[in-house]
């Protein structure tokens, strides 16, 4: 029996449970979709965070910030953080020691007192070192973008462009010497050395300038040769005024032997005349070669000028005016007198004959203490104490070729037979004997100023004090003059004191050696008795009067 | 008779300078050095002495100074010629009174010259 129920029931409650199961399902899959965009927006946030972070740095970097990144992410992207973080510390040290060396190497180019030129094959400047300004009278600015070739100086320009080229093909570091122009149009004297950078395409170049140690080694050189000139000189001088003496004194036993022939005695007299000459040269040259006999003495250099002065007035005529402008507490030097005296007129006559036209004279004094600046700037200076003679004229100047020569022996700039040469160099050698200096500073066309630094007169040296000039000493009597004629007034007069125990307390002296011997100081005056009986004595107003 | 005593070093001026004065009716002693002419003294006094300056084997710096011990009073004739170097002309600086040198005479220089100072010397030692 097939029984068939069939119960009916409201559709609505039989999909109930499939609705119920639906809806459920609907919630279900909302939640999750809601949860799983949670999710997924929470691990999106988590994984692109520390991207952001990390190209927020690499942002920061390439614009130069130094901030680290904090790095918060794990794994992957962690290390990824981590390895940026380390590349960047690198980095950044790096860049620092770069700025560091370049700093220093921008030191080194700005502080440098050699020149340094960058330029590139063509020879146009890219950069040039600030010591330009002092070597080359030009800022780098002036020089950046020009050719080097418009700086070198043109007699080495060849040579510079030589060097360029060996340069460039790569022969290492090269070396060589090449003047340069200075903005005022002097030659600059600079030791080079260069390297051509083939990367670079660039030229570098270091010039060190040689303007002191070129003058250094041509003053060094002079020296030499004047010393070298010096003692060829004072040797043969020696020996030909042994060889004079010798033909003088038998000369003059001859002369006496033929005195009744007229012819022979003429011949004589001949001979004599060229064995005089022959004397005067050796005089001159020994004088020079600093090795003449020297009387040096504590001297009054004023009064001697003073009385040099009166001599000179006649030597000059009246075309040339003379100014003395005595320092009035210059120091008192170590020199011979006479030989002074001879000095200060060998420089008058030179000072005349540079004034054909007539002109101005000028002879001053004053008192100098040379320091080691100047004595390493001019050889043979011995720092110290001087007192300073100088003799200027307003003449034709001496062009500069020629100054380092004018103390040379016979080196002369005046015609045939007007000078004989030997007056700078007698100067010369003469001060130099005396532990002096002399120093020529001439102007072609603006005069001359010759500078004799004689050495102070210390309470070292010996007491003697000078002698009145010969100018003075003529007017104190024959005896007197001729022995100021020998440079020996105080040796001459002195030693006769002790012979004739002739120590006279001042006031029994005579008035006029009294003046005379003003100059003298006690201990000497003691000796003056001899003289005290020949000399006549200048009034009171004359010039030994006036000698201290 | 009148004996001079000449010192130099140089032969040539010693013959010349003995010649003269022998033509001029002096004795001469000559010697080379000063030295020898320290001891040439030794044989009798002389009345004037000419002496170079500068020589070999005592210079005439300290010849005068010995020369002075054995004759006070000896008038003394120093011949300068050139000096030998630089420290020669500090010791140049000290010939000075104290050393008894009556007259210096720079060579070269004329016989009658020399003949006329030794007459001087000699008439003020009289």
């Amino acid at each position: 029996v097939r029984v068939t129920v069939i119960e009916a029931m409201p559709y609505d409650r039989i999909l109930a449970s499939t609705v119920a199961v639906r809806n459920s399902s609907i919630i279900a899959a909302g939640g999750a979709t809601v949860l799983a965009l949670f999710l997924a927006i929470i691990v999106a946030r988590s994984l692109s965070r520390p991207l952001t972070q990390m190209a927020g740095a690499i942002q920061g970097f390439a614009r130069g910030e130094t901030a680290t990144v904090p790095i918060v992410a794990s794994g992957e992207i962690g290390m990824l953080a981590r390895a940026f973080e380390q590349m960047r510390a690198d980095v950044h040290a790096k860049t620092a020691a770069l700025e560091h060396e370049i700093e220093e190497r921008q030191r080194i180019f700005d502080m440098s007192l050699d020149l340094i030129l960058v330029m590139d094959r063509k020879g146009v400047l890219l950069r040039v070192s600030p010591a330009s300004v002092p070597i080359l009278g030009y800022g780098p600015s002036e020089m950046v973008g020009r050719n080097v070739t418009e700086f070198v100086h043109r007699d080495d320009l060849a040579r510079t462009r030589k060097e360029m080229r060996i340069n460039r093909r790569g022969r290492g570091q090269l070396s060589f010497d090449c003047r340069y122009s200075h903005k005022d149009g002097q030659a600059v004297p600079l030791a080079w050395s260069g390297v051509w950078s083939e990367a670079e395409k660039m030229h570098f170049f270091f010039g060190h300038d040689m303007t002191e140690r070129t003058k250094l080694a041509l003053q060094l050189l002079h020296s030499q040769k004047m010393d070298a000139i010096g003692q060829l000189t004072g040797g043969v001088a020696h020996d030909f005024n042994n060889i004079l003496m010798v033909i003088m004194t038998t000369m003059d036993i001859l002369a006496r032997q033929v005195a009744d022939n007229p012819q022979l005695s003429a011949s004589a007299r001949v001979i004599q005349k060229a064995t005089e000459r022959g004397a005067e040269l050796t005089q001159r040259l020994l004088a020079f070669a600093r090795r003449q006999p020297l009387q040096p003495r504590e001297t009054d250099i004023n009064a001697l000028i003073y009385e040099t002065e009166k001599l000179l007035r006649p030597l000059l005529g009246v075309q040339i005016d003379i100014e003395v402008a005595l320092s009035a507490d210059v120091w008192r030097a170590m020199v011979d007198p006479n030989q002074l005296s001879m000095a200060i007129i060998n420089l008058t006559v030179n000072a005349r004959d540079a004034m054909p036209n007539g002109g101005k004279l000028t002879i001053e004094t004053k008192n100098i203490t040379l320091d080691g600046v100047y004595a390493a700037m001019h050889g043979e200076v011995t720092p110290g104490p001087y007192a300073l003679i100088s003799v200027s004229d307003s003449g034709t100047g001496i062009p500069a070729a020629l100054i380092d020569k004018v103390f040379e022996p016979f080196f002369t700039t005046k015609g045939v037979g007007k000078g004989t040469g030997l007056g700078l160099s007698m100067v010369y050698g003469f001060v130099k004997q005396s532990g002096g200096h002399v120093n020529i500073d001439s102007k072609e066309g603006h005069g001359t100023t010759v500078k004799l630094y004689l050495p102070r007169a210390s309470d070292a040296d010996v007491t003697q004090t000078a002698a009145p000039s010969a100018a003075a000493a003529a007017t104190a009597g024959k005896e007197a003059s001729l022995a100021a004629e020998d440079g020996l007034l105080v040796t001459d007069v002195a030693m006769r004191g002790p012979r004739e125990n002739a120590i006279l307390p001042h006031e029994r002296l005579d008035p006029g050696v009294r003046l005379l011997a003003k100059p003298y100081r006690g201990a000497d005056l003691a000796r003056m008795g001899r003289l005290s009986l020949q000399a006549r004595g200048p009034p009171a107003d004359q010039p030994a009067a006036r000698s201290r | 008779m009148t004996r001079i005593l000449v010192i130099d070093d140089d032969a040539a001026v010693r013959d010349a300078m003995v010649f003269l004065l022998d033509v001029h009716g002096y004795e001469v002693i000559a010697a080379e050095d000063g030295a020898k002419g320290v001891a040439a003294l030794e044989a009798g006094p002389v009345d004037l002495v000419i002496i170079d300056r500068f020589m070999p084997n005592m210079n005439g710096f300290t010849a005068i100074k010995e020369i002075r011990l054995k004759l006070p009073q000896t008038p003394i004739i120093a011949i300068s010629g050139s000096i030998s170097n630089e420290s020669s002309a500090s010791e140049d600086r000290r010939f000075g009174p104290a050393f008894g040198v009556l007259r210096s005479l720079p060579k070269p220089f004329r016989p009658e010259k020399l003949l006329q100072v030794i007459e001087e010397l000699l008439a003020a030692g009289d």
